[in-house]
């Protein structure tokens, strides 16, 4: 599904602070699965994402998703066939506009927009059946402006809308990590469920081990733009993960 | 701090800034007359302060309570706000004054928009005629009439031949904002040819670039002549000081350059315009001609001034006849 | 009626134009654009050059819509395309308008008085009544059409817009192509409206626009049901009341720019404080939250 082939990225070059994040860095994602990737700070994950996103541009390699090589289109142009929650709950909706009109936005993503009305009263049934999964009573709240709603139900508005369409690929960028663990379990577990219902491809970059784990099929962990881990996550224990980290980060700081 | 003690604050700051702005508009409203008889109420619309202006404004006073005319003034300044002096006019046309005297060119402009049947009287307007409030100068054909700041350029400029007849290019530095130093350019260089000169001049939008637009001139010009225009009046010292220490002698439109730096001027004084306007306003209420027979008229006298600090540094012969009969200033 | 406040309410809604104008790119899309004191004026002075060459004021007054809308348009290809900041890119625009407007007729001043306007034959409260409820109206549709969401988004949260496969720079350039039209007609109102045009025009009209909108915020903050473009109309018309009304106090209007600051200041602070006499009157604000009170089985 998703192909990262030879992939090199470096930050500040030609300046005595360089970074280099990927040295022909490769990656395959499969299909209808959830892929997580771990890894300490630093490690690339973030950029990984946005450079799968085209948030950032490659310096060498290809981005290869469902048979097209999609390296040199821009973001607006991938995002068509994406779909990203970021970890902010403000940045995958527009706050001064109301659930509704923001679903009927994320409706129209592939679409041409015109001058024809937005909200549509045929799509009602579909957003409140959408909104009624969630179950946190957002059916209710179809005329409140989304700045109203608390971090929790913002990422779960986001979800749905990043969703909404049946991208090839949904990013997960971290998108529990600004919210506290009562919110966060909620918001994981309507993932899931959102995941399993309509098997959507799915790369979750997350800093929580054992949601990493709980939540995905597959367990990949970076340290420093490679793989050090890659296993079913069936097979992995939190405890090996923790295992792996304390000996990466001892080794960083000895060196 | 509480709220309720910042909305004291603030509501004594506000009834102190009402009742002092009330107290200093008390002055220069009307008073209530104190005798009966035919009254007449006079609004004056003027665009901004400035002492030509306010000159314009006192000159026409004057004139009205030297003649014995029984008037209420009205006096509103739009602070250079053009909508205002729009909103006043309105005022003024629905308090049905008997006359509207309007100073400076869009002040008259919005009385002449504001009312087609009340007699408005301009002044501090340099070209009536292209501004649209007369149809011309000998018949005004309207509601509107006045007395016109158009300097006598031919004479001034003619001074600088009078005083070296190899004089040839003449430097002016204008305000591109200002549509009375365009249309002075526009006939300085027709009165240019006809004299033998050539204007070359330089246009600026802001008063910080006066001393460059003078750089970029001073070496190509044998004189500097500086028309009535706002923004170059303000800056007149330092224009007066580049031009005397590069040598090049200066003719100013008007007596207040002089003052400021300038060789001589041979020009209008805006309180004699005003008093010209007045005399007109007395035609129009007391004997009771209408604006549309009165000729507009340009200024009735001129003084020649010059400055002798400027012309002893430039090193020329006060017994000139160009300085003749002219009132020294800067000693 | 008191001829000051009648002036204050014409003036007050050609003044709406603008606020409407300046909304879009100060409230929607977050913009700070200087150029409204550039193009204020090259409306005034494209309606001067064709109302001269004959055309009818009508089709005068939409040229200088367009001309306005080609400004907005350099500004936002300034910024967009060669990335200068948007506030420089507005200035910048202002400059070279400057230059624009004066060379557009050869002069600074252009006396009106012969010519025909809008004004001519109907009485100006209810041409502009008429002009700014269709305005309005016509805003408020544009708003709720696909491409106006986008606008709105682009000024919420350029990511989102992207995410939907759309360019927010096109969202941008529409929005400063839209508003400064409007500015511009504005402009062309006022000069059909006080008889004349001239380049002094635009100087502090970005005061009055951001004052409009800042009292047309203030007075309906709590009020959400009132849509954004009746919030720029009471600005604009309650700015120029208050100015009326203190010139009618008899109050210098030097003073006048001292109680606009203080007006706004006062509103700006009923905003950001509350005591219990404020909350009281907010309160009535929260049921306005929920934007519709009808049964979601109605919809």
């Amino acid at each position: 599904m998703l192909k990262v082939r030879n992939l090199w990225k470096s930050f500040n070059s030609d300046t005595d602070f360089q970074i280099d994040v990927f040295r022909g860095f490769n990656l395959d994602i499969e299909k209808n699965k959830c892929t997580a990737i771990i890894g300490p700070n630093g490690c690339g994950k973030s950029t990984l994402l946005n450079l799968v996103s085209g948030s950032l541009p490659v310096d060498k390699g290809q981005i290869i998703l469902n048979g097209e090589d999609i390296t040199s289109l821009p973001e607006e142009k991938r995002a068509l066939k994406l779909g990203r929650v970021h970890q902010s709950p403000s940045m995958g909706v527009s706050p001064s506009l109301t659930i509704l009109e923001n679903l009927s936005l994320a409706n129209k993503k592939g679409e041409s927009f015109s001058l024809k009305g937005l909200v549509k009263k045929r799509n009602l049934e579909l957003f409140i059946s959408m909104l009624k999964d969630l179950d946190l009573g957002l059916e209710d709240k179809l005329h409140t402006q989304v700045k109203y709603l608390s971090g929790g139900q913002r990422q779960s508005l986001s979800l749905i809308m990043a969703a909404m369409k049946h991208p090839d690929l949904l990013l997960l960028d971290e998108h529990t990590a600004a919210l506290d663990p009562k919110t966060s379990h909620v918001v994981m577990e309507k993932t899931r469920e959102l995941l399993d219902k309509h098997n959507i491809t799915t790369m979750m970059v997350s800093h929580h081990m054992g949601d990493a784990l709980k939540y995905s099929q597959r367990i990949i962990m970076l340290d420093k733009g490679k793989i050090i881990l890659d296993k079913p996550s069936a097979d992995v224990s939190e405890k090996e993960l923790l295992d792996i980290y304390k000996a990466k980060l001892a080794e960083r700081i000895i060196a | 701090m509480k709220k309720s003690n910042l909305f004291k604050i603030i509501s004594v700051i506000l009834s102190m800034v009402i009742l002092s702005g009330c107290a200093a508009s008390g002055g220069t409203g009307g008073e209530a007359p104190a005798e009966e008889g035919e009254k007449f109420v006079v609004g004056i619309n003027q665009l901004a302060e400035h002492p030509a202006l306010d000159a314009a404004r006192d000159g026409f006073v004057e004139a009205l309570e030297e003649a014995g005319v029984d008037v209420e003034v009205k006096y509103q300044n739009a602070q250079g706000d053009i909508p205002t002096s729009l909103a006043i006019a309105q005022g003024f046309v629905k308090d049905e004054v008997d006359l509207i005297y309007a100073i400076a060119t869009p002040a008259a402009q919005s009385s002449k928009q504001a009312t087609s049947d009340i007699p408005v009287l301009f002044s501090a307007v340099t070209d009536p005629v292209a501004s649209g409030l007369v149809d011309s100068m000998e018949s005004p054909g309207g509601n509107v009439t006045g007395a016109s700041d158009a300097t006598p350029m031919k004479e001034q400029l003619s001074m600088f031949k009078q005083l070296d007849p190899s004089i040839e290019q003449i430097g002016i530095v204008f305000n591109t904002s200002e549509s009375n130093s365009e249309i002075q350019v526009e006939r300085a260089k027709e009165f240019a040819d006809e004299l033998g000169l050539e204007i070359l001049e330089v246009g600026v939008s802001n008063i910080n670039e006066i001393p460059q637009a003078v750089d970029s001139i001073i070496n190509d010009i044998d004189g500097l002549y500086a028309i009535t225009d706002n923004m170059v009046a303000s800056a007149i010292a330092i224009v007066a000081d580049k031009v005397n220490a590069a040598g090049i002698p200066s003719i100013a439109a008007e007596g207040s350059m002089v003052d400021g730096g300038l060789l001589v001027s041979n020009g209008i004084s805006y309180f004699e315009l005003g008093k010209q306007a007045g005399e007109m306003a007395r035609k129009i209420l007391v004997d009771g001609m209408s604006p549309a027979e009165i000729p507009s008229e340009k200024a009735g006298t001129t003084t020649t001034v010059f400055n002798q600090q400027t012309l002893e540094l430039l090193g020329l012969d006060p017994n000139h006849e160009v300085f003749q009969g002219a009132e020294a200033v800067g000693e | 009626m008191n001829a000051l406040i009648l002036t204050s309410l014409e003036q007050g809604l050609i003044f709406a134009v603008l606020a409407m104008g300046v909304t879009i790119t100060y409230k929607i899309l977050d913009i700070a654009d200087l150029s409204v004191e550039g193009t204020f004026p090259l409306g005034a002075f494209v309606f001067a050059k064709f109302a001269m060459a004959g055309f009818s004021p009508a089709i005068s007054s939409i040229f200088a819509f367009g001309y306005g809308a080609v400004a907005g348009l350099i500004t936002a290809l300034l910024f967009v395309k060669l990335r200068i900041r948007p506030l420089l890119a507005g200035i910048l625009t202002m400059t070279m308008l400057y230059s624009f407007n004066l060379r557009l007729n050869g002069k600074a001043n252009i006396p009106l008085f012969s010519y025909d306007s809008l004004f001519s034959d109907i009485s100006a409260i209810v041409l502009m009544v008429a002009v700014v409820v269709g305005i309005k109206i016509l805003m408020d549709l544009f708003l709720k059409t696909e491409i106006g969401y986008l606008l709105i988004a682009t000024g919420d949260n350029e990511a989102l817009v992207r995410s939907l496969g759309e360019n927010s720079n096109k969202y941008k350039i529409i929005g400063l192509m839209l508003a400064n039209g409007l500015v511009a007609l504005s402009g062309s109102l006022m000069a059909q409206y006080q008889g004349f045009v001239d380049i002094t025009m635009g100087a502090s009209i970005i005061v009055v626009a951001l004052a409009s909108i800042i009292i047309g915020e203030t007075v309906s903050k709590s009020s959400s049901f009132l849509s954004i473009t009746t919030r720029a109309i009471i600005g604009a018309v309650s700015y120029k009341l208050i100015g009326g009304i203190a010139i009618d106090l008899g109050l210098s209007p030097t003073d006048l720019r001292a109680i606009s600051a203080i007006i706004v200041i006062v509103f700006i602070s009923y905003n950001n404080f509350s005591s219990p006499f404020i909350k009281s009157i907010k309160k009535q604000g929260g049921r306005a939250r929920v934007k519709s009170k009808k049964p979601l089985e109605e919809l």
